[in-house]
């Protein structure tokens, strides 16, 4: 049997609360979301926090939202929660696609989506999801709050730029235009039950044949999930034919730095990121002819 | 519906499982859910290296935390080597370490948290020795010797029947190709566990073992007691898979450590812990070469084994035995030559997984088929036709073949994935694939032994009451026997139960292994039904004025044939047959020992009673630009005789199926510089439901005369050929051949790779 080491568990009921308690521990404290990472950390005691602070008594902090043209994601909303969104899955379906592939349904029930974000573990699906999107998220700490663009907030495997005390509220991601179009592959190379090998959102916006903007992220293959922007560079103004494919898979590969680990080696990961890439491109270029071909509003 | 064979009205039918409603209620009672007054917790700590000299250990620290009771290191023990065929493990570490997991030391103490904190506090100094990881780097001249035994080999042997090199050179295509398996776990969904009680000299144990009388031996060898001093009970298993057939030491040390504490202790293991200090199945290399004639015909076959024993001989010897030497009885070949090494190396020691060395052996020989058929140009469903046993043959190696409806399995697997349309019509990256292989149902294994007794209660409610020893890990033995009962005595299926298996009061038994409960306790089971039927019918002709002959037992009433009104049910006879002047009850033993033979240094003998056979066939598909392989189609038709509980067996199957497919596509134990680095179900990737392909079960018609009621073995055959079928079927959708498993997309992309740079296309 493993053992949870002892800790002592707060529930404040308040930010000021929170942060009093946050102050008092220092280091030894730890926010509690979900706890599905944080719990498995402790019981293999890589983590002994002296106390838990759970955030789920804190006001504003869940709820899924929509307001001027942002989807609100409140923090402590489940995977579970967001794959089954209306507003998600009218509004960013590709999103709602990348929640509901994570991990099993225990997991998505007690999985937030801003633990996932704070535990900043490079092999998750919603980072990449999110990235591609535009989010950014919001920081609360002592000295009030901030935003954080998604696609700087992660700095190394299981950091990020959250200040000690700072606690993650909410995700906001603009509501995609009605002429963008989202695609999410995750590729797996054992079980359908796993974290990608490699992982791939992109938003396209198509004009006059050609994409007009791209936004393309790409996980598990560094420290943190990718934002490629040079190969996003490559694709606008561009059909994204197979020779475009091409080269925009090479300028993706060189911006990763990916492991050795029991989904495939280094070598093995970077020989099909081009491949799930062009997949997740032409996947969401197919949504966009697909959209003019129906004549549905573009 | 009845499904049951002519006449039968139990066997056959899928009555619910005689343990279902426990489990799924939650009150069946595991290891983990027994509490005893007084009881501590057991803890272990383990070895970080591969192979160290143990300089000096240092228990003071820990012995002298409040709340610890026993702190054990291997000096407190008697120091005596056990294991089943290789005696030479101790229970903890004496001298030297052999691999990361081993147990060095163990502490009792009064709670969790006391344990981990006490073995925290052990201080052990080791000086590093050179290790060794491969088998056979592991036997070449200079390698690090890990026990004293030359080149590091526990066991070796060859076998040559016929002019094996004169064959080979005859032939018109000879295969010769090395393949390797991996290290596969048993994944059981309880991790192993004991609570053990010294009281009075002798030792009670509650552990969840798989054979409890061959337990009870070798816990009596490890603890230097007799067997009489110790008692096994078996609580509710989940699930086993050859993992919990004691091979480890997890019940030895808890006894030890229930003696030193003077207290129960509970010893369960972490996930992890089971994964790196369990027995898993072990990877085997196999150089296979095969000859065959332009027409199909095998006419030679050899094969050079060599199997990684890990640190500690548990049940490799054995099962690479049979990996060695099963396979030569599904063929009409009858020139053959196995030559094994089993090599020691510093890695975790290999146990019993479900079709023992089967899948490893089919793994390399039926590729080695599959490619002689293409080097042949033939279809390998005309080949595996041609080549395949029939009843009433003898297999090289002595195996007796009674019933045997391997062709009609290998036609019925085929056909339900549509092999003939598909290869007519063959598309690029997909393959069709196809594997055979034959299993034993039972195995005369421990001395001249392969036998099952039970003892039959019929109580005064006519009630009746099996005490078997066999136990039940999971796999449904229970249901089958009391299926079994039922139906010999004529009572209704609920009617029958079974006693907890527990060597005190239980008869003595092999326990689960080689697929033997259905078939040899089967027999036992039906025999004592059969003495307790006549003991009744004899007892109420008395009652009813009738002749015994002319009395017969339905739905647990006696009644005089044909005039069902005289009559009385099977308790009112069991209860005057007792309460009478001189009355006793209705009990009986039942006692079988099967046909089969102990094999010799000759390895010749049939091993088993009777042998199931089974053919899979599999579609593939490849996606060429990442080497993932879906499996989208399979289809298995199996001869394991007379269906007993068809629910049942399609489960087993589909399990084994599982299990097979984690053995192909997912599975393995990474071991880098001798640490386990996937101790755990993130890492170490078993396939999910979303992973299985739609699955064609066929069970072909066939009676095994000796079996109860026509049935045979079947817990483990549906495991044995799955990788092979994948193999193959990957092989015909590539153009290339992967060596190792487990067959991961890198390694499949590399295969194409290799065949592109050779300019051949798909």
């Amino acid at each position: 049997v493993s053992v949870l080491p002892r800790f002592e568990l707060h529930e404040p009921e308040t930010f000021d609360e929170l942060f009093a308690l946050a102050w008092r521990y220092g280091e030894d404290a730890r926010y509690l979301a979900g706890g599905t990472a944080l719990v498995l950390l402790m019981r293999s005691q890589l983590l002994q926090p002296a106390a838990l602070l759970a955030l789920h008594r804190l006001p504003g902090i869940g709820g899924i939202t929509r307001d001027s043209g942002r989807l609100r994601l409140g923090a402590l909303a489940t995977h579970d929660d967001l794959a089954r969104s209306p507003l998600l899955r009218q509004h960013a379906p590709a999103l709602a696609e990348a929640f509901r592939h994570v991990a099993t349904p225990r997991i998505r029930h007690m999985g937030t989506v801003g633990g996932n974000l704070a535990h900043a573990d490079p092999h998750q699906d919603p980072p990449v999801a999110l990235i591609a999107l535009g989010a950014a998220v919001v920081a609360r700490g002592p000295k009030g709050e901030r935003r954080i663009p998604l696609d700087e907030l992660f700095t190394g495997y299981y950091e990020t730029v959250l200040a000690p005390r700072e606690v993650l509220t909410a995700v906001e991601v603009p509501v995609p235009a009605p002429d963008v179009r989202t695609a999410f592959v995750k590729f797996l190379s054992r079980s359908a039950d796993d974290y990608a090998t490699v992982n791939v959102a992109v938003a396209l916006r198509e004009s006059g044949g050609q994409v007009a903007e791209a936004r393309l992220a790409v996980g598990c293959m560094g420290p943190t999930p990718i934002r490629a922007r040079d190969a996003e560079t490559l694709l606008v103004g561009q059909v994204p034919d197979d020779a475009r494919l091409r080269v925009v898979g090479e300028a993706v590969v060189t911006m990763t730095d990916p492991v050795l680990d029991s989904r495939g080696s280094p070598d093995y990961k970077r020989r099909i990121t081009p491949v799930i890439v062009a997949r997740a491109i032409r996947q969401a270029w197919d949504g966009v002819s697909r959209a003019r071909r129906d004549g549905a509003p573009t | 519906m009845s499904t049951s064979p002519a006449g039968l009205r139990v066997v056959g039918q899928s009555v619910p499982r005689a343990d279902g409603a426990d489990k799924v209620t939650g009150r069946a009672r595991y290891v983990d859910d027994l509490s005893l007054p007084g009881m501590l917790i057991g803890k272990v700590l383990r070895s970080p290296y591969p192979h160290a000299r143990i300089v000096r250990i240092d228990t003071s620290a820990a012995r002298a935390l409040p709340g610890v009771h026993a702190v054990l290191t291997g000096e407190d023990t008697p120091k005596v080597p056990w294991g089943f065929f290789v005696p030479d493990q101790y229970p903890l570490s004496v001298g030297k370490v052999r691999y990361v997991g081993e147990e060095v030391a163990a502490i009792a103490a009064r709670d969790d948290e006391t344990a981990a904190r006490a073995v925290g506090m052990i201080e052990v100094s080791y000086e590093e020795l050179p290790a060794v990881f491969d088998q056979e780097e592991a036997m070449a001249e200079g390698a690090p010797s890990i026990h004293d035994v030359t080149n590091n080999v526990a066991m070796h042997f060859k076998i040559e029947r016929g002019d094996v090199e004169a064959a080979l050179a005859a032939a018109d295509v000879v295969v010769d190709e090395t393949f390797e398996g991996m290290l596969q776990w048993q994944t059981p969904m309880e991790p192993t566990g004991c609570l053990a009680v010294y009281e009075a000299g002798k030792f009670t144990l509650w552990a969840n073992v798989s054979g409890l009388f061959r337990a009870r031996m070798q816990l009596a060898r490890a603890l230097a007691v007799d067997p009489g001093q110790v008692r096994i009970i078996q609580p509710a298993v989940g699930g086993g898979f050859g993992g919990k057939s004691m091979d480890d030491n997890n019940a030895v040390i808890c006894a030890l450590l229930a003696r030193a504490a003077r207290r129960p202790v509970k010893l369960v293991n972490t996930r992890e812990e089971d994964f790196i200090g369990g027995r898993p199945r072990p990877t085997i290399r196999i150089r296979a070469r095969m000859g065959f004639t332009r027409d199909g015909t095998m006419i030679g076959k050899d094969i050079r084994l060599v199997a990684d024993n890990g640190a500690y001989s548990g049940k490799a010897p054995a099962a690479a035995g049979v990996a060695a030497l099963r396979h030569d009885t599904l063929y009409l070949n009858d020139t053959v030559r196995s030559e094994l090494y089993v090599a020691y190396t510093n890695k975790v020691p290999t146990g019993a997984f479900r079709g023992f060395g089967n899948p490893s052996g089919e793994w390399a020989v039926e590729q080695a088929f599959d490619i002689g058929c293409a080097k042949l140009g033939l279809d390998p469903r005309e080949v595996a036709l041609k080549n395949a046993v029939g009843p009433g043959r003898v297999s090289p190696h002595g195996n007796r073949i009674g019933s045997c409806e391997l062709r009609e399995c290998i036609r019925r697997a085929t056909d339900r994935i549509g092999w003939t349309e598909g290869r007519a019509a063959k598309r690029p990256y997909h393959g069709l694939g196809l594997a055979l292989s034959a299993h034993v149902s039972g195995k005369r294994h421990f001395y001249d032994y392969d036998g099952s007794s039970v003892i039959l209660q019929v109580n005064q409610d006519g009630r009746v009451v099996i005490l078997s020893g066999e136990g039940e890990v999971g796999q449904g033995a229970t249901t089958v026997m009391a299926q079994i009962a039922a139906e010999e005595l004529g009572v209704p299926y609920e009617h029958v139960s079974h006693m907890q298996a527990d060597t005190e009061s239980t008869p003595f038994v092999l326990g689960a292994f080689a697929s033997r409960l259905t078939y040899v306790a089967g027999n036992a089971v039906r025999q004592a039904a059969a003495k307790a039927r006549a003991e009744i019918l004899l007892s109420a002709s008395e009652f009813l004025e009738a002749h015994p002959a002319d009395l017969e037992i339905q739905d647990g009433r006696v009644q005089v044939k044909g005039v069902p009104q005289r009559a009385m049910t099977v308790g009112e006879v069991a209860s005057r047959h007792n309460f009478r002047k001189g009355g006793q009850p209705i009990v009986v033993t039942g006692t079988w020992d099967s046909d089969s033979e102990s094999h010799g240094t000759d390895r010749y003998g049939s091993e088993s009673g009777a042998f199931s056979f089974c053919a899979h066939a599999v579609e593939v598909q490849v996606d060429p630009d990442t080497g993932k392989v879906t499996v989208l189609n399979y289809a298995m038709a199996t001869d394991c005789g007379t269906i007993v509980n068809p629910v049942l067996a399609e489960s087993q199957e589909e399990g084994g199926l599982i299990q097979g497919i984690g053995y192909a596509l997912t599975e393995g134990l990474l071991i880098q510089d001798g640490q386990l680095v996937n101790p755990n179900f993130s890492d170490y990737k078993i396939p999910c439901i979303a992973d299985i392909p739609p699955l064609h079960q066929e069970f072909v018609p066939s009676y095994e005369p000796t079996g109860p009621f026509g049935a045979k073995g079947l817990g483990e055959i549906s495991m044995d050929p799955v990788a092979a079928a994948i193999g193959n079927a990957v092989a015909d959708a590539i153009g290339a051949r992967i060596h190792t498993l487990p067959i991961t997309p890198e390694k499949v992309l590399a295969a194409i790779d290799r065949r592109e740079r050779r300019g051949e296309r798909r």
